[in-house]
């Protein structure tokens, strides 16, 4: 295993990983795009030396994670959920008669809920769409 | 098009040679922005029909390299982009008043 292979997998991973943030739609392709400049990039000889195109190419597929943005639909969904908490929150301070185990507990569940759905959202669950 | 610091370099480039076609990693390195800049932006442009993409075609001597995807302005963008370039050269001159206000430096979209 070379230090270029060894970057050009990390490297993939994580662009793998942005494209799982994208819609369904746009996923191979973009995928497709990014992971075909990685060469250029850790084979650049304009750039000296190796290790800074080995930082170039990790930059180039970490910043990825940057350039996506939620579809607005998905952000509209997570601000309801987000907003329903603070509703459940609010509703069980006011009328939980001091019952902390069981706010807790509920608290506990609704948060096991909510991340299970943001994975299932993120593609990272039994999502067919992975890009490779 | 909102004519920030990064979208400018883009144009800029892309006018050196408008006929040339560009991928990604070289519009970054010639425009000095990050990819997490110019992918989005580049997704924009092409949304509003300045940009054109076209994945490259598979070559022999590729050596296993996966093909490239480039990007070339349309006839519409070329037009565009001189003009928006042009309007910039002159409200950054010195007898027409200050530079515009564009933001943050390389985290521009072309919004």
């Amino acid at each position: 295993v070379t230090l270029s292979s060894l970057i050009l997998g990390l490297a993939e991973r994580m662009i793998r990983l942005a494209c799982l943030r994208l819609p369904e739609a746009d996923r191979d392709e973009r995928y497709r795009e990014w992971i075909a400049e990685l060469p250029a990039i850790l084979y650049d000889s304009d750039v000296r030396p190796a290790p800074r195109r080995a930082l170039r190419a990790l930059l180039f597929a970490a910043d990825q994670h940057r350039g996506i943005r939620l579809p607005r639909a998905t952000v509209s969904r997570f601000l309801d959920i987000g907003a329903g908490f603070v509703a459940t929150f609010n509703l069980l301070v006011a009328f939980g008669g001091g019952n902390e185990v069981l706010l807790i507990a509920i608290l506990g569940l609704l948060s096991v809920v909510f991340t299970s759905w943001q994975f299932k959202m993120s593609g990272r669950w039994g999502n067919k769409a992975d890009p490779r | 098009v909102k004519l920030t610091n990064a979208l400018e370099r883009v144009l800029r480039v892309f006018l050196e040679d408008p006929q040339a076609d560009r991928y990604g990693y070289d519009l970054m390195k010639a425009a000095k922005i990050a990819s997490g800049t110019l992918y989005p932006m580049l997704a924009r442009l092409q949304d509003e029909g300045l940009v054109n993409s076209a994945w490259e075609a598979p070559r022999p001597d590729a050596d296993g390299r996966p093909p490239r995807k480039y990007y070339r302005l349309t006839g519409e963008g070329v037009r565009v982009a001189r003009l928006e370039l042009a309007q910039a050269s002159l409200e950054s001159s010195p007898a027409t008043g200050s530079r515009r206000a564009t933001g943050r430096p390389a985290t521009g979209s072309a919004q």
